[in-house]
C-alpha cells in the first residue's frame, strides 16, 4: 500500500485496476461491444479485454487511475506497453487462427471525479509497433 | 485489396517511373512503407493518415503495405504522399483501380489534404510518355506544361483529385504559352554601354564570349571587374531552347522555379560569395543536388576575389573546366550534372589591391604579394585564356562621353563568330576555339608568314612559356574569327599576346 500511486490509502493497486476493469466491461457492453475474454493471460502478459464490435475483434487496454499526480491514464500508454499489447494480440490471433479477421486497439480510461467514476473509450487509440 | 499508382522520381537530372503500389489487408493495424524510402518517405505515414482524415475519407485501420518499385533505387523526398494516399483510398474502394491506368501522380500533402509544390518537375514531365496523363500540385503545373506531349492536369487538394479520377469533377489540363514567355528571351536589363571607358578590357570580353574562353580580371578595387562581368550575359549569343531547357532542368531539379517563372531563358550569371563550400560550388549532399557550377550551366560563373576562395574549393573546378560536366559519388548515389559554364573571375593585384595603381601606393611586401597569388595554383590558371588588366579610369575617362559599343551589337559580332566555329569544327565534337588542344590547334590555328615570324619573336623576347603559347593561337583564332580572317594574321597575334601580359607581369 503506497500512497500516491493508488490514490485514496484505503485502496490498493490490484482493487482500483479491479474495479477500473468491472466498469470499463459494463460500459463497453452498454455500447454494444460484446466480451470475448476478460484478462486473457498467457507467459508473455495480460490482455485486459478481448471485445467484439461489430466484425471487428478489439483489443482493449484498461487504464484506471483516481489520482491526476502522474498525469492522465492514456498518457501512461507509451511505446513499450503499445509494443507488448501488440506482441500479445499477435499470440492470440494464432492461437486462435485468426489472421484473416479485421482487429482494432481501443484504451478505456477510468478516472475518479468528486467520487464520481468517468469513463472513456479511445478507440482506434494505436497501431502495431 | 490491392492499388497500384503510377509514379516517378528524379535522379540526377532524369527521371526514373516507380510504380507506387498499396495492399490494404486485415490484420492488426500497421502501416509499412517499403522499396528504400528515405526518412522524408517514411514519414508521409502520418501526413497521409492525417491528410485523408482531414480531407473527410475514412482512414482504414487495417494492415496497410506500401511498395515503391523498382526496390533497388534509393528514394527521397515527400513527392511519394499524394500517390501513396490515391493508392489507399483505390484500396478501399472511394476510387475504381482501372481509372489510374495511365496517370501519372505526384505531389507532397499537407495535414490539411492541400496538395504542396514538389522538385524537378521539368525532369518528370519530359521523360513521360505522350499518351500518359501527369496529375501534380498546382503550384508546379505550368513547369511540367513546357513540355507539349502529355497531358498535365493541376490539382490543390486531395479530394479534387480524388473527384477528378473519379470524373465528378474536370480540371482543365495546364498550358504554358511557350512563345510569350520566349519573347522575353535574350532582352537584358544590363548594357555594356552602362560601364563608362575600359573600351579594351570590353574588347577583351567580346573576344572571350565569341570563342566561350575563360576570363581572369586583375585589377584595383572600384575600377569595374564586377560591373563589367554582369553585364557578360548580355553579350553571350542568344540562348537555344534546347540550352534553355537543358539548364532549366537543372534548375527544376534544385527547385528554384515556381509558376511565375517556369524557363530559364536567359543565360545564367550565378556569382557565388567565396566562403562557399566546395560541396556547394559542384554539388554534393547524401542524395547528391547539383552546385552553383550546374547552376551555371549555358551560361556564367564569377568568382569574385578568386584569391580569397579555399584552395580546395578552386580545385574541385579543374576537372567541370575541362569537360562540362561534373560527376558526384556518394554512398546513395553516383550522379552526373552538366556543368558548361564559362568562368570570369576576378582579382585585386595584391592583398591591398593598388599594386597595379598609377596613383596610389601599394604597401605591400613582394612575400605578401607572392603568398596572395599563389593561391592561385597553375592548373586552374592553365584553364583560363585570357588575362585582363584593368587599370583604374582618369576623371576625363569617367565624366567623357565616348561612344561605347552596347551589348546587342557585341553580340551580333560574337553571334558571327561563333557561326563561324560551328562551321569550322562540325563533326569534330569540338565547339568552341577555347576547347581546342595542342594537337588541334596545329590543324587549325594556321598563321600567315607575318604571324609566324611575330610568334617566334615573342618567344625569343618575351619568354613566352609552352602554356602560354597554346593559348595565344586559341586566342588569336578567336579574333581572327571575330573579323572573319580565315588565316591568322600579325595582328591577331599580337592582340593576343597582350591577353597573356599577366603571365609575365606577376606569375613568370
Amino acid at each position: 500500500m503506497r500512497e500516491g500511486k493508488g490514490g485514496a490509502l484505503t485502496e490498493g493497486k490490484k482493487e482500483v485496476g479491479a474495479l477500473g476493469e468491472k466498469a470499463a466491461t459494463a460500459f463497453l457492453k452498454r455500447s454494444g461491444y460484446s466480451i470475448l475474454h476478460k484478462n486473457f493471460k498467457c507467459k508473455l502478459g495480460e490482455i485486459d479485454l478481448i471485445a467484439k464490435d461489430g466484425r471487428v475483434i478489439v483489443f482493449v487496454e484498461v487504464r484506471t487511475r483516481f489520482t491526476s499526480t502522474y498525469g492522465s491514464p492514456i498518457e501512461s500508454i507509451l511505446w513499450r506497453k503499445r509494443k507488448k499489447i501488440t506482441m500479445l494480440a499477435n499470440f492470440y490471433i494464432t492461437k486462435f487462427g485468426l489472421e484473416n479477421e479485421s482487429f482494432r486497439f481501443d484504451v478505456v480510461s477510468v478516472t475518479k471525479d468528486d467520487g464520481h467514476l468517468n469513463i472513456e473509450l479511445i478507440k482506434d487509440a494505436f497501431w502495431e509497433v | 485489396m490491392l492499388a497500384k499508382v503510377e509514379s516517378n522520381i528524379v535522379v540526377g537530372i532524369d527521371s526514373i517511373a516507380v510504380d507506387v503500389e498499396v495492399d490494404v489487408a486485415n490484420g492488426l493495424p500497421h502501416f509499412a512503407i517499403v522499396g528504400l524510402p528515405d526518412t522524408a518517405i517514411k514519414e508521409s505515414i502520418n501526413r497521409v493518415k492525417s491528410a485523408i482524415k482531414n480531407s473527410n475519407f475514412n482512414f482504414p485501420n487495417k494492415r496497410i503495405t506500401v511498395n515503391l518499385s523498382p526496390a533497388d533505387i534509393k528514394k527521397e523526398g515527400p513527392c511519394f504522399d499524394l500517390p501513396i494516399a490515391i493508392g489507399i483510398m483505390a484500396a478501399i474502394g472511394y476510387i475504381s483501380p482501372e481509372k489510374l491506368s495511365n496517370k501519372v501522380i505526384c505531389g507532397e500533402l499537407s495535414l490539411d489534404g492541400r496538395v504542396r509544390p514538389i522538385k524537378g518537375v521539368l525532369p518528370r514531365s519530359l521523360a513521360l510518355e505522350s499518351s500518359k496523363e501527369f496529375i501534380l500540385p498546382r503550384q508546379n503545373a505550368r513547369e511540367a506544361a513546357i513540355v507539349k506531349s502529355s497531358k498535365i492536369y493541376p490539382i490543390s487538394n486531395l479530394k479534387e483529385a480524388v473527384d477528378f479520377l473519379n470524373k465528378t469533377i474536370e480540371i482543365r489540363p495546364a498550358k504554358t504559352n511557350l512563345k510569350n514567355i520566349w519573347k522575353k528571351s535574350n532582352i537584358h536589363n544590363l548594357d555594356f554601354s552602362d560601364v563608362k571607358g575600359q573600351e579594351h578590357i570590353k574588347r577583351g570580353l567580346k573576344i572571350a564570349a565569341a570563342g566561350h574562353h575563360n576570363v581572369l580580371m586583375i585589377g584595383p578595387p572600384g575600377t569595374g571587374k564586377t560591373m563589367l562581368a554582369k553585364r557578360m550575359p548580355s553579350i553571350l549569343p542568344n540562348m537555344s531552347m534546347e540550352e534553355a531547357l537543358e539548364t532549366t532542368k537543372i534548375h527544376s531539379v534544385a527547385g528554384m522555379l515556381s509558376n511565375n517563372n517556369v524557363l530559364v531563358y536567359n543565360r545564367p550569371f550565378r556569382d557565388p560569395h567565396h566562403t562557399i563550400s566546395d560541396a556547394a560550388l559542384v554539388g554534393g549532399g547524401t542524395h547528391p543536388v547539383p552546385g552553383e557550377i550546374s547552376l551555371a550551366h549555358n551560361g556564367v560563373l564569377f568568382l569574385d576575389e578568386l584569391p580569397e576562395f579555399k584552395r580546395n574549393v578552386l580545385e574541385v573546378l579543374r576537372q567541370p573546366i575541362e569537360n562540362g560536366k561534373i560527376t558526384i559519388s556518394r554512398i546513395e548515389a553516383s550522379l552526373t550534372f552538366p556543368a558548361k559554364f564559362m568562368l570570369i573571375a576576378a582579382m585585386n593585384p595584391c592583398p591591398c589591391g593598388f599594386l597595379t595603381d598609377r596613383k596610389k601606393e601599394c604597401h605591400c611586401t613582394p612575400p605578401q604579394i607572392q603568398r596572395y597569388l599563389s593561391k592561385i595554383s597553375g592548373p586552374l590558371l592553365d584553364r583560363i585564356d585570357i588575362h585582363l588588366e584593368v587599370p583604374r579610369l582618369s576623371y576625363d575617362e569617367l565624366s567623357g562621353k565616348r561612344f561605347s559599343e552596347n551589348s546587342d551589337t557585341i553580340r551580333e559580332y560574337v553571334n558571327k563568330a561563333r557561326e563561324v566555329q560551328r562551321t569550322r569544327y562540325r563533326g569534330s565534337g569540338i565547339f568552341f576555339n577555347a576547347h581546342l588542344e595542342s594537337k588541334t590547334i596545329e590543324k587549325y590555328c594556321q598563321l600567315d608568314e607575318d604571324g609566324k615570324e611575330l610568334l617566334k619573336m615573342a618567344i625569343l623576347e618575351l619568354g613566352i612559356s609552352a602554356r602560354a603559347y597554346d593559348k595565344i593561337l586559341k586566342v588569336a583564332r578567336t579574333i581572327a574569327d571575330l573579323e572573319g580572317e580565315e588565316k591568322i594574321a600579325a595582328s591577331h597575334i599580337s592582340e593576343a599576346i597582350g591577353y597573356r601580359s599577366l603571365d609575365r607581369n606577376l606569375w613568370s
